[in-house]
Formats: C-alpha cells, sequence, structure tokens
C-alpha cells in the first residue's frame, strides 16, 4: 500500500545528514528496541512482512516525525497487541497483567548465532494472519 | 533526522527511554524474551556482522575472476563461502560498476539492506532524504556524497525489496595490481558497496604513507 513510507520520487525532505564513522546505535534504548524487535521476530509468530506493514501502518504524522528506531519500537508494540501477545493495557502499565500466550520459540543467547545464520522467520500461510482493521488503526502513543 | 540531536548526558529518562524499558519488562514477564539473547544480538551487530564482510567479497572478486564469476551468477551462494549467510542477506545479488554503468542501492520504502557484508545501515540510508531522493536524483545524490561519475557514466539505481538485497561491486582503483585480498579489502569502504561512493585509492589506504 502506499503511504508515508513510499519516499522513491518524493521532494522536499533537504538535504542527505551523512555522519562520518556513525555508530550502529546512537543511544542505548535504540540497541534495545533493535534487539527486542529481532528476538520478538524469532518467536514465530508473525512474518517480516507483516512488522513491515505494522510500521508503515503507523499514522503518516507518526510515521514522519519519528526516528527510525521509535519506528520500529511503535510497531512493535501494535504487534504484540495484535497477536495477542500483550494487552494494550499491559504495554501502558509496562508489566504482566495476563497470564502469556504459547509462542513457538523463544530466542535465548545460545541460539542466537545459528537463528542469524539461518535467515529471517519464514514466511509460513500459517503467519499471514489476517489483521483486523481494529488491529491496524491502533496508533500507541502517537 | 527527528529524534537525531539527543543530548546523551541528561539523566532523565526520556518518554521513548521509559517506553522502550517497559516493553522489555513486560515482555520478559511474559517470557518472550530472554534478556541475554538481547544482549548478544546486539554485540553480534557491533562486532562479528559489518561492512568488513562485504569487503572480503569485494575483494576476492577482484583478485579471483572465477570468484567474480560465481559472485555474479549467484551471489548468495558465492557470499555464502565465506560463511555470511542467514537474517537480511537471504537473497543477494551483486552488480558490478564499470566505466559506463553505476550501481546504486536504496531501499524507498524502508530500509532493505545486506545485513550479512554490511552489517546495519546508516541512519542516512534509512531517512527520507536519501530515500526520496536516491531515484529522482541519483547524480545529485552522489555529488552530496562528494562522488562525481563522467557525464555518459549511466546510473542504475536499485529498489531493494524485504526479499532481495544488492551489492555493488566498486571499480577496483589503478595502481593495485599484485595486491593481496586483505590489501584490497582495506579499499573497499562501505559506502562504495552501496554506490555512494568509489573504492578508496591506494594513497587514501589506511596506514598508506
Amino acid at each position: 500500500m502506499n503511504g508515508a513510507q513510499d519516499l522513491g520520487g518524493q521532494m522536499g525532505f533537504g538535504p542527505i545528514e551523512i555522519e562520518v564513522d556513525e555508530p550502529n546505535f546512537h543511544a542505548p534504548w535504540e540497541e534495545r528496541a533493535f534487539a527486542l524487535t529481532l528476538a520478538m521476530g524469532a518467536t514465530g509468530t508473525w512474518s517480516i512482512d507483516t512488522s513491515r506493514y505494522m510500521r508503515e501502518t503507523l499514522h503518516p504524522v507518526d510515521y514522519l516525525s519519528s526516528s527510525y528506531y521509535e519506528i520500529w519500537l511503535k510497531g512493535l508494540e501494535r504487534l504484540v497487541v495484535a497477536y495477542g501477545l500483550a494487552s494494550r493495557a499491559e504495554i501502558g502499565a509496562g508489566r504482566m497483567l495476563e497470564p502469556a500466550k504459547p509462542v513457538k520459540n523463544i530466542l535465548t543467547a545460545g541460539k542466537v548465532a545459528a537463528t542469524l545464520a539461518k535467515g529471517g522467520p519464514p514466511t509460513g500461510p500459517q503467519q499471514r494472519l489476517p489483521l483486523s482493521n481494529k488491529a491496524t488503526r491502533w496508533w500507541p502513543g502517537a | 533526522m527527528p529524534g537525531h540531536d539527543h543530548s546523551h548526558d541528561h539523566s532523565e529518562l526520556s518518554e521513548t527511554e521509559l517506553r522502550v524499558r517497559a516493553l522489555e519488562t513486560l515482555l520478559t514477564e511474559k517470557g518472550y524474551i530472554d534478556p541475554p539473547a538481547l544482549d548478544e544480538l546486539i554485540e553480534t551487530y557491533e562486532t562479528k556482522i559489518g561492512p568488513r564482510n562485504g569487503a572480503r567479497v569485494v575483494a576476492r572478486a577482484w583478485a579471483d575472476p572465477a570468484y567474480r564469476g560465481r559472485l555474479l551468477a549467484d551471489a548468495t551462494a558465492a557470499i555464502a563461502e565465506f560463511g555470511f549467510t542467514g537474517r537480511q542477506g537471504e537473497h543477494m545479488v551483486a552488480v558490478e560498476n564499470s566505466p559506463h554503468i553505476h550501481n546504486m542501492v536504496v531501499c524507498t520504502l524502508c530500509s532493505c539492506y545486506p545485513w550479512t557484508v554490511l552489517g546495519l545501515p546508516p541512519v542516512w540510508y534509512k531517512s527520507p532524504p536519501y530515500r526520496s531522493r536516491a531515484v529522482r536524483d541519483p547524480r545529485g545524490v552522489l555529488a552530496e556524497f562528494g562522488v562525481e561519475l563522467p557525464k555518459d557514466t549511466q546510473i542504475k539505481v536499485w529498489d531493494s525489496t524485504a526479499e532481495v538485497r544488492y551489492l555493488v561491486i566498486p571499480m577496483r582503483p589503478e595502481g593495485t595490481e599484485g595486491w593481496s585480498e586483505d590489501k584490497l579489502a582495506d579499499l573497499v569502504c562501505r559506502d562504495s558497496m552501496i554506490g555512494t561512493a568509489l573504492a578508496l585509492l591506494p594513497s587514501n589506504r589506511k596506514g598508506a604513507a
């Protein structure tokens, strides 16, 4: 679908900000947001396409005014709610209020290298769960 | 870059920092994640997977014509010869620069990038100015990176997808005949494999006199 993420050919975004010897992460929270997203991807609950979809269907204003890892964070919050792994109330509270739902896989430190070498989560049909409009219209903290 | 100019020395946590902490706490309590695995993921991309991988691939393609042939025919398999496989590099395509064609890679829709050979993408690659303009005005974009190509060099821009990731093979600089792969790899900077730079000249090699 088109939307704020569909930037090819758009005008008016100004000069490219090139940073010499740029680090991978610009703050510790970016490291955590990155790793949380990969670790939750490894649970096998959704496909890479779905995780992209949940970033790209952020409200356009929110998408364009968020930094890269802020987009990842918001996308992940929406994913866990859309797939019933946590409730909106739990996201707001920052702690568990309801029992966990079983997931296919839990990534432990010892499995990281092998998991990365094997590649991204598969896109099996069981993971192409149709997301309801309700799920994709929730914009946490937008 | 919105949200990119935080000062790092204030002790008060920002709203975003608090949200990330809250989410990590919640997902840990639920048992979906194992916090040491997060540390391992970060450590892996900080120290093990980065553009040095891609530089070794390019250097071998320069030094070994048979390898170059394999890389152009099936980049995923040729890159796997180094053991560089997996996430965000499952389907690789190598595109080779020549005096006639210069290749440049973008992901207009998000940030698709060949992690296995280049590591994580820089902020500019993921940001609207590059993503929007790379396909409309690649020559102007290259000028911002300090690259000026001959007028008759054609520029090909490759828009990455969630599946297919591109590795640019820059032109081998003159004056490098007989160099070892290790020495050649020092000339292969990250941006030369995205197509926003040329390979370094021998005089610009790290440690060159």
